[in-house]
């Protein structure tokens, strides 16, 4: 069979053309400048006018009814449309953050655009798949670069260590993703999500439902659901905080959407014991999340264990989809990973406005008495952490609402009396930073001023944040006409 | 244009006010703060222009929908029940702002600023309607809380500000758990989901008499323990001396005040009229609870070296009563409590206060240290007998109303309860005396003393006219809720009718005529 290509299949690539063409633009700018790198405002232009075009493209090209493209392995349905205006948005805020980053060094920084857009591609790879071998290309288009992004940056051995950490456990991952296609193809025949779906003979298969396991396994390893999330603390805290933030929003958010699709999958899984493993998958990613936490002093890596935390939280929604009310649920998950994203590009691009230049690092300690000096700042950072905290009324709160209510919809009572107890613990840490900032002094000074690039974000994050309480009904209204035509 | 959005403009007056400080020149922030807090309290008497006393109805009903898709309104309205804590609010902090004066000496305007976003906290707690909106008002009061213990607090404040915090949060988001169960109750019983108070009320929520683990015991303990942790009910009660002692005279004034009474009203608005069967059912555990925490509480406030700690002890001895009284559910009770939750945000923000004076004199607080003070400070030492005397309850001041009524409901719904918090009464006079007797009166203790014989610390100044302006209106208080009950109680009589007889069957009055055809279906 040979796929069918119309000009309606090619119009869809629209966005990526863009995209490929503003990302060669600086490197080729650099080599035919004799090897030094062009003016950085430029090059930073020239990225943000490529992310608003794709932008906007993307947002004109409306979603109708979902259509499949490419004989079947492209899918183009609201989904996609969300998952591409959202991780466009991400890597608009990512720029910005990474702009005036000392971890991002001036004589890479095309490079560094480079591979950048190239994540998007990946990204952008993984919300079109309709088809498991396409979204194992979208994961690996999206963690190479990602790899080199990692240890690129800074030049202290922390971050070499977690690129090659991130580097050999993610390669795992891909093994064992390779290893799951490679058992549902021998039983179904197709890697195609919805041939298979439809496919109800298949799904009674072992070869089949292992093959699942394995895929899921792989997926899960991306998204640092406990017991696969031992790598994730070493390599937010090693890799430079901008990418930090890229791989804590956009990475987390394609793959749960990618999860999302193939739900219909996991629903053979619910007379099955496999459904009791993955609620307690869920109960162990917010306990860690919110236990190991406790204890660590760098800001860095209690943001990642906080991010260990709200996987946990999301996954009980994929969980309530596979069990429950599919449409409730699937506003939950994206409400809650929409307003998650923004909480944590915000914080991240706090960490990275503040830590410090020597080993590119920011400890609890050093947010000593900051509110005196940079009061509006640190009154964002609060807004910040209360929210991933989820106390009303920041934005937090509703997201969790909105996860919660679907649990409760699907009967996880359980599940959510943990979240909650689990958040409540997890509210310790997230004041210790507020503490530290409000209600000690210091003469330590920690004044150095990175530009306006990354307040921009911080602003922005925390005014939708603020505000987030206002957006959650017209954002169903949008997804309910985008999901459910 | 306000006389229809009154709730509103009541509620919203202080977030405006708290962003406006921030435009305020540096000296005048004080004044400007105290001007907008007299104002938002002036406002407060639109309401009783508008207040219907002969309806039990909730009146000046405001809805807009929120988040249509959950049934989330914006729904605030007012009856006899919340008016006077209302007031209550609105009155304590202006007070507050002006007894503050001198103890907050740095963060001047964020002091302020924090102040106002708390009493739009604490408005928009005792006014919504709904659930969702309730829990997001009743949680966000205690960040700025936080805050105000933690920047202008003692040397432990870090410690009580996170205990605070923690506790408050770990009781509440059980309750919010539940409130989402309540709204999907409402889906499957009246077809949508909805937060709406009134409409939750009219809720059959499952209750099984011999098993403990039926969906209403489990969501009433859910919001008791929320309720309780907040009031504070013994055994939950240990975050609240530690936050007193370290909280700044202010944040002390307005967490004994009005916050605790958001737990108690609490019950009042939630646990009461959504689980009827279970309050009934569990009744004898919280009577048992409050008479040993007013027990308890006067104990161990007895024993109390520090003037602040043994004041914080008694709020749990006090708010023990409030607890006994609602949980009587008959008209004396219910009215009691009512009143006395009035009365101890009057007499003990008045005695918070008035330690936060002496305090800012010596930065001790240690009742050994003392004596004798009675000679240095005369107009001090009546003022802290009339304050000391209204909390222990003397007929003719406002103590002696409540803590009759709450006795006297008690009394009929359990004689044996009745009798045992009768004891608490004498207890509560003999910690109190004590220390007014060791602090006021016998020889000069060695802070009172000064250097040569006959004279006293040059430190200790009478009080100076504005401490005075700031105890005129408590005092006026304490003998007018004291003598003349009526005044008050006259306004929350047919809520309080209506309450305990048909729990939860609410009518809904809103203010104009075209209101209710615009919002025809919720009566």
């Amino acid at each position: 069979m040979t796929p069918q290509v119309s000009w309606a299949d090619l119009s869809l690539m629209i966005p990526f053309v863009i995209l490929f063409l503003f990302s060669v633009v600086p490197i080729s700018g650099k080599v035919l400048n004799g090897n030094t790198e062009l003016n950085k405002n430029f090059n930073f232009l020239i990225a943000l006018v490529g992310l608003f075009l794709a932008l906007v493209f993307t947002g004109f090209q409306t979603v109708i009814e979902p259509r499949l493209a490419f004989g079947g392995t492209v899918i183009y349905d609201g989904l996609t449309w969300v998952g591409n205006i959202s991780v466009v948005g991400i890597a608009i805020f990512i720029l910005l953050l990474a702009k005036n980053h000392p971890t991002i060094r001036n004589h890479q920084y095309s490079e560094h655009m480079f591979l950048m857009f190239s994540t998007l591609l990946g990204m952008f790879v993984m919300n079109f798949s309709n088809d498991l071998i396409m979204s194992f290309i979208g994961i690996e288009l999206m963690s190479l670069p990602l790899y080199v992004l990692i240890g690129i940056g800074g030049g202290d051995k922390i971050s070499k260590e977690a690129s090659f950490k991130y580097f050999v456990l993610g390669s795992f991952a891909s093994a064992f993703l390779l290893y799951g296609v490679a058992l549902v193809y021998g039983a179904a025949r197709t890697t195609q999500i919805d041939n298979i779906i439809n496919n109800q003979m298949v799904v009674q298969q072992l070869t089949f439902q292992a093959g699942l396991v394995i895929f899921l396994i792989g997926l899960f390893f991306k998204v640092a659901l406990v017991p696969f999330h031992a790598w994730l603390p070493d390599v937010y805290q090693g890799a430079p905080t901008p990418i930090t933030g890229f791989m804590a929003s956009g990475v987390k958010l394609v793959i749960f959407f990618f999860i999302l699709r193939i739900v219909p999958l996991g629903q053979l899984y619910t007379q099955n014991n496999m459904f009791k493993l993955f609620e307690w998958f869920s109960i162990l990613t917010m306990a860690i999340g919110s236990l190991a936490a406790l204890h660590q002093t760098n800001l860095k890596r209690i943001i990642a264990y906080s991010s260990i935390a709200h996987t946990g939280y999301v996954f009980m929604g994929i969980i309530a989809a596979i069990k429950g009310d599919f449409q409730q649920s699937i506003y939950g998950v994206v409400a809650y990973l929409l307003i998650y994203v923004l909480m944590t590009i915000g914080t991240f691009a706090v960490i990275g406005h503040f830590e410090k230049k020597q080993d590119h690092q920011l400890n609890l300690d050093d947010l000593k008495g900051l509110a005196n000096r940079r009061p509006v700042l640190a009154a964002c950072f609060s807004i910040l952490l209360l929210s991933l905290a989820g106390v009303p009324p920041m934005g937090g709160f509703f997201a969790k609402l909105m996860i919660f209510s679907t649990a409760v919809n699907a009967d996880l009572y359980w599940l959510v009396v943990w979240g909650a107890l689990t958040s409540v613990m997890s509210v310790y840490y997230y004041l210790k930073p507020i503490v530290n900032m409000y209600m000690y002094k210091s003469d330590i000074i920690l004044l150095e001023n990175r530009g306006r690039a990354q307040k921009i974000a911080i602003y922005v994050c925390t005014f939708l944040i603020v505000i987030s309480g206002f957006l959650i009904q017209p954002l169903i209204e949008k997804l309910n006409i985008l999901l459910f035509p | 244009m306000i006389g229809q959005h009154i709730l509103s403009a009541l509620i919203f007056f202080p977030a405006v006010a708290g962003m406006a400080l921030f435009f305020v020149p540096r000296g005048r922030v004080r004044l400007v703060a105290f001007t907008l807090s007299l104002i938002e309290f002036f406002l407060s008497f639109e309401i009783l222009t508008q207040f219907d006393k002969s309806s039990s109805a909730l009146q000046l009903a405001e809805k807009i929908p929120w988040i249509p898709a959950f049934g989330i309104e914006y729904f605030v309205a007012i009856d006899g029940i919340s008016l006077w804590l209302v007031f209550l609010t609105t009155a304590l902090v202006p007070i507050t702002i002006l007894g503050s004066w001198r103890v907050i000496s740095n963060n001047v305007r964020n002091f302020h600023v924090n102040v106002f976003f708390l009493q739009f906290a604490m408005l928009g707690t005792f006014l919504s309607m709904d659930a969702i909106l309730f829990y997001v008002f009743f949680e966000a009061s205690l960040i700025p809380m936080y805050l105000m213990i933690g920047i202008w607090g003692g040397s432990r404040r870090i410690y009580a500000t996170l205990k605070f915090f923690i506790f408050t949060m770990a009781g509440s988001v059980l309750m919010l758990v539940s409130i989402i169960a309540l709204m999907f109750m409402a889906r499957d019983q009246f077809g949508a989901m909805t937060s709406n108070l009134v409409e939750l009320y009219k809720l059959n929520v499952p209750f099984v008499n011999s098993f403990l683990f039926n969906p209403q015991n489990l969501m009433f303990f859910a919001f008791s323990i929320a309720f309780a942790i907040k009031v504070p009910m013994f055994p939950f009660h240990t975050w609240l001396p530690d936050a007193h002692v370290e909280a700044p005279t202010p944040g002390s004034v307005i967490l004994a005040g009005i916050m605790l009474k958001m737990g108690t009203y609490g019950f009042l608005r939630m646990v009461f009229p959504l689980f009827p069967e279970a309050s009934a059912y569990w009744t004898w555990l919280f009577m048992l609870l409050g008479v040993v925490g007013i027990i308890y509480g006067a104990l161990v406030a007895m024993v109390q070296p520090d003037i602040k700690k043994l004041v914080a002890y008694s709020s749990v001895s006090h708010m023990g009563y409030v607890m006994i009284g609602l949980f009587s559910f008959n008209y004396y009770g219910v009215t009691g409590a009512i009143y006395q939750m009035l009365n101890h945000g009057v007499s003990t923000g008045a005695l918070f206060l008035l330690v936060g004076m002496i305090y800012e004199r010596t930065h001790n607080r240690e009742i050994g240290k003392y004596g004798g003070l009675a000679l240095a400070m005369p107009t001090y030492a009546i003022v802290f007998l009339i304050i000391t005397l209204s909390s222990i309850a003397v007929p003719g001041t406002n103590g002696f109303v409540g803590e009759f009524f709450i006795l006297m409901g008690a009394f009929l719904k359990n004689r044996f309860m009745g009798s045992a918090a009768v004891f608490g009464v004498i207890l509560g006079a003999v910690y109190m005396l004590w220390m007014v007797k060791k602090v006021f009166f016998g020889k000069p203790g060695e802070l009172v003393k000064g250097e040569e014989d006959e004279s006293y610390n040059p430190l200790l100044p009478d009080m100076s006219p504005r401490e005075f302006a700031v105890m005129v209106p408590l005092l006026i208080l304490v003998f007018w809720m004291g003598l003349f009950p009526n005044h008050f109680l006259s306004w929350s009589r047919a809520s309080i009718d209506n309450y305990v007889e048909s729990k939860g069957s609410y009518t809904l009055e809103f203010k104009k005529q075209d209101y209710v055809s615009q919002l025809r279906g919720t009566k």
